[in-house]
């Protein structure tokens, strides 16, 4: 049964960074420098895949009656995906942009200033709100630049992974039945607004979310925003994570070199996601 | 029939042969029912044990073992899936459950097992009556039971001694050991767990794509690179250890070196650390925004640079080794140099020898004496080195371009580390992890017996020169 959503979005130091700015990548980056950047973790295939998602682009995963993947489809790597590609190598170059972030790293960052904005769930959201106190804000995802410096040069917002966190019964367990009933309890309305008001986990329940705590509250806008331009997390190839983390960590090594081979490492990324082994 | 036979025995089929075409009736009629050559000769407790032995046996794989034996070798591990059914009552779906593949797998090599030790006992008992028939033969009296216990607590005290840890031996040890290696010829993976789902035998296929290109279906490249990279990596930890402990225990060794022990303290201080904490303090420091970077005002990435084969992190983990390993190697040599016969070092002063002579001529041989089964021992213990890269880089920076290709295989894994992440992935592949296993067990073992060969056959301390 589900209690909360489970996507990503932006926070950011409302000091440094207008509503305005935050609409798009280039604005957050127009307001940042070296000592205080934004943050995006490049390396982990849950936030890199939004920008080829921004842009319409995805997988096909088809099974067997086993449930096993018989094949997977991976569109990342044609014409469109080998521009998204350009795209994020340009942001990874750029000093202001921090690429090898993780919920520590970015924690850490509010904590000591050196980052200003930063894209992460809401498991986040108590930590870098007592950092940032009266400047904590939170919005949706903004979009990037593709084709930046030609004449097809567009915004494209980027589209998070949607789901949900859920707490579900073991099926061979011996009190199945008890088990249940707590679980309808945990995830009851009355539970997920208190689990709101301690925590700050949005609810998933319709008439919880209408509750006007949890209506004004920033981070359910910034959700209830984001989950307008996100893609449902469903059918994804178990093979998509790992290749993907390989393309950030190349991107992020070869910002230090000013060289990165894209079309082989796009290739080899989007092979490795089309693999099978049945 | 009477002839002594030769104290140097032939091996267990030709006794067994000469048993029954050389044994009395009762000898032979053992070999159908046991326990019955002692029962005819008067022996009935033992005969009696026995025969209930082989009651007890028999009646385990009627009931239980037989159909799993049956199932290993049918080519077919359970055919029934298992389903849902609703339970009224409850208002819940009952799970109904299947064959569960891998039990059938674990009974079956345990009843494997017990059939092996059945045949023992059985040789036993018609090796027991053969021994009665020659005994006869001799005039002399039969033993009694009472004799047979008490010879088990004086002269053959070593039986009762030995049979408990070799009984966990085979339980602990040669059991799962069977087990582990027949899940490679299987297709047990994330697709087909049990007990929801069921696997099944496929021959040599894991070895195939394993070891061949299979037009790109196989990993033979990335298995070659791992395999290159578990040498590389075993053949530096070991050196450079040995060299610079050997180095540094010289170093303090020297004439006119005060405070050789606090010297050797502080070298040595760096093991009160445990290896576990350094290695992951280690990993916080050489981390791209780690404290390393911040003193040199850089961002490389120690631990994370996949170019030029990940060459960056490589070096890291053999340097961070150094670290870890060095005072061990330093506390070896620093008794080994205390012990070299100053005689040698005479003899080379006064025939005016340099310094780097006397090292290369005496102390170094004599060094790599000593020390050559350690060295060995330690070189495949480093095959199997897990910590280090382990907390170091996790396997390493993930390389799509040559490491990809589905092997779940990254940048600086060992194949140990290897395997580790196939069982424990999100999406384990047990068949693939019991291939590279075998593996290692193969590697492990050639140089294992290497060095049993060698240790044996230097067994005299002088003859190095």
């Amino acid at each position: 049964m589900p209690y909360t959503d489970n996507t990503f979005f932006l926070y950011y130091n409302k000091s440094v960074l207008t509503e305005t700015d935050v609409a798009s990548l280039d604005g957050i980056l127009s307001k940042c420098s070296a000592g205080k950047q934004f943050a995006y973790p490049m390396a982990d295939g849950w936030y890199s895949s939004a920008f080829y998602f921004g842009k319409g682009l995805g997988f096909e995963v088809t099974y067997n009656d086993h449930l096993a993947e018989t094949s997977i489809d991976c569109d990342f790597d044609n014409a469109t995906g080998e521009a998204v590609t350009q795209a994020m190598w340009s942001y990874v170059k750029d000093s202001r942009f921090k690429a090898d972030a993780n919920d520590s790293k970015i924690a850490a960052g509010f904590n000591d200033g050196s980052i200003v904005a930063a894209v992460t769930g809401i498991w986040n959201r108590t930590t870098i709100q007592n950092y940032l106190g009266e400047n904590f804000a939170a919005a949706k995802l903004p979009t990037y630049t593709l084709y930046k410096g030609t004449a097809d040069e567009e915004q494209t917002q980027l589209v998070s992974f949607a789901g949900y966190k859920l707490m579900g019964v073991n099926n061979y367990s011996k009190n199945k039945t008890d088990a249940m009933d707590f679980a309808e309890f945990y995830c009851s309305r009355e539970n997920q607004i208190k689990h709101f008001e301690s925590r700050g986990f949005v609810p998933t329940d319709v008439e919880a979310r209408a509750d006007e705590r949890v209506q004004a509250d920033v981070c359910a806008k910034a959700i209830t925003e984001q989950l307008k331009h996100s893609k449902t997390q469903k059918s994804v190839p178990s093979t998509l994570w790992i290749p993907l983390e390989g393309l950030g960590n190349a991107m992020i090594t070869g910002a230090q070199s000013g060289s990165f081979d894209l079309k082989t490492q796009l290739k080899a990324c989007v092979a490795a996601i089309e693999k099978t082994t049945n | 029939m009477g002839k002594k036979r030769e104290r140097i025995k032939p091996n267990v089929f030709k006794r067994l042969i000469f048993a029954f075409k050389d044994g009395s009736y009762a000898t032979r009629l053992s070999f159908l029912v046991m326990g019955f050559g002692q029962i005819a000769r008067g022996q009935l407790a033992k005969g009696f044990s026995y025969f209930l032995f082989q009651v007890l046996f028999a009646l385990y794989m009627i009931f239980f073992g037989g159909r799993y034996v049956g199932h290993l070798f049918s080519g077919n591990l359970g055919s029934r899936l298992s389903g849902e059914r609703w339970n009224e009552s409850l208002q819940i779906f009952e799970k109904v459950s299947g064959d569960n593949s891998f039990l059938i797998l674990l009974y079956g090599v345990v009843s494997l097992v017990l059939f092996c030790v059945f045949l023992t006992v059985w040789a036993m008992n018609v090796f027991g009556s053969y021994e009665n028939d020659a005994r006869l033969e001799r005039g002399q009296e039969l033993s009694t039971f009472r004799a047979d216990l008490r010879s088990l607590i004086n002269e053959k005290f070593y039986i009762p001694l030995l049979l408990p840890p070799f009984l966990g031996l085979l339980v602990f040890t040669v059991m799962p050991l069977i087990f582990m290696v027949l899940i490679a010829f299987t297709n047990y993976d994330y697709a087909h767990m049990p007990p929801g789902k069921l696997f099944d035998w496929v021959g040599f296929k894991n070895f195939q794509a394993m070891f061949s290109l299979a037009d790109g279906a196989g990993f033979a490249l990335v298995f070659l690179r791992v395999l290159v990279w578990t040498f590389v990596w075993a053949f530096f930890a070991t050196f450079t250890n040995y060299f610079l402990g050997l180095v540094i225990a010289m170093l303090i060794h020297k004439k006119g070196i005060k405070l050789k022990a606090l010297w050797r303290t502080l070298f040595v201080v760096a093991i009160a650390v445990p290896q576990f904490v350094t290695l992951l303090l280690m990993q916080k420091i050489l981390d791209g925004d780690g404290i390393l970077n911040k003193i040199l005002s850089t961002n490389i990435l120690w631990l994370a640079d996949q170019r030029y084969f990940s060459l960056l992190p490589r070096t890291m983990i053999i340097l961070v080794n150094i670290w870890i390993g060095v005072p061990y190697t330093l506390l070896m040599c620093s008794g080994i140099l205390l012990n070299v016969p100053t005689d040698y070092y005479e003899a080379a002063r006064i025939d005016g020898a340099s310094a780097p002579q006397i090292f290369f001529k005496i102390t170094l041989p004599y060094m790599m004496h000593i020390t050559a089964p350690y060295l060995i021992t330690q070189f495949v213990g480093n095959i199997n080195n897990f910590n280090v890269i382990w907390l170091l880089t996790g396997g390493g920076p993930v390389d799509n371009v040559y490491y990809g290709g589905g092997s779940q295989a990254q940048s600086t894994d060992l194949l140990v580390t290897w395997l580790y992440r196939l069982t424990t992935d999100q999406n384990p592949k047990y068949n693939v992890a019991s291939v590279i296993g075998i593996v290692i067990f193969v590697i492990s073992a050639a140089l294992s017996l290497i060095t049993f060969n060698r240790a044996s056959a230097t067994k005299s301390e002088d003859a190095f020169q």
